[in-house]
């Protein structure tokens, strides 16, 4: 009976122990901060995340940004974000999606959000 | 056809609703991570007992350990589909979500096969042998469920 209990306790915390590995912004390179200074070709002022689409080198990224009520929290609003605003986006590649960013920050007129 | 329904669900209202809404999606989440806990915790209080062999122990608080999992269970039906439909065709392609529902239908089998085995079991003892079997592979299957379910958004 106790050996029972154990085992599924084991298994339970070895299982848990799999799963963080996915923890937090996992599916990011961290080692890899950039920047991309562009005008909004798109934005998609939703939850769980906000994306906007900027042109870098060539190619459209999808920028992830915060919950949207995080960042209204923070001053910033979706008329903020119309098309064709220039924002600075600070963060990290997707280790799995091409041309995905995750934002640690995004800059507009000389103003810094935190998306973290 | 599944791909048609992901989009369907994607593009209704209450998908609509669940993106644009600021509150919906946050609430939502917020009420099934409490669903999770009522439905988990009840399930744990009573299968321990079981797996101690405490069967009228767990008897005794079986009626409690049912209403606590039953609002549980309703808070997660209820605020499952809202997250779901906010990025329906993402989740529907996500293999933590698909192996969360794998999950979810093992736990439901396992308890599902127990009583329409063994109705009376409270009723009439002595108890069937199989409880702790039952009682074992349910702490085991709705721990891992929750676990599934937090790292759908990290896969």
């Amino acid at each position: 009976m106790h050996r029972q209990l154990t085992a599924a306790l084991l298994f339970t915390l070895g299982a848990t122990v799999a799963a963080s590995a996915h923890h937090g912004w996992g599916s990011y390179d961290t080692a890899k901060k950039f920047t991309i200074e562009a005008a909004i070709d798109m934005i998609a002022w939703q939850n769980p995340h906000a994306h906007v689409m900027l042109k870098y080198e060539n190619a459209t990224w999808e920028i992830t940004l915060a919950p949207i009520s995080r960042m209204e929290r923070r001053g910033l609003s979706e008329a903020m974000l119309k098309t064709g605003t220039v924002i600075q986006a600070e963060g990290y590649p997707s280790t799995r999606h091409e041309h995905e960013m995750r934002a640690e920050r995004i800059t507009i007129d000389g103003k810094v959000y935190e998306m973290r | 056809m599944w791909d048609a329904l992901l989009r369907g669900l994607e593009f209704s209202s209450l998908g609509f609703a669940a993106r644009s809404w600021t509150w919906l999606y946050p609430l939502a989440n917020l009420a099934h991570v409490l669903g999770a806990t009522f439905l988990v915790g009840a399930i744990l209080v009573f299968d321990i007992q079981l797996l101690r062999n405490r069967f009228e122990l767990a008897a005794s608080i079986s009626r409690t350990a049912l209403a606590v999992a039953a609002t549980g269970l309703a808070l997660l039906i209820i605020t499952g589909p809202i997250m779901f439909s906010a990025e329906a065709t993402a989740f529907g392609r996500n293999p933590i979500f698909l192996a969360k529902m794998v999950l979810i239908l093992a736990g439901l089998a396992n308890l599902s096969l127990y009583h329409w085995a063994k109705r009376r079991v409270f009723l009439q003892p002595p108890i069937p042998a199989n409880a702790r079997f039952h009682a074992a592979i349910s702490a085991t299957v709705w721990i891992l469920a929750v676990i599934a379910g937090r790292s759908i958004a990290y896969v």
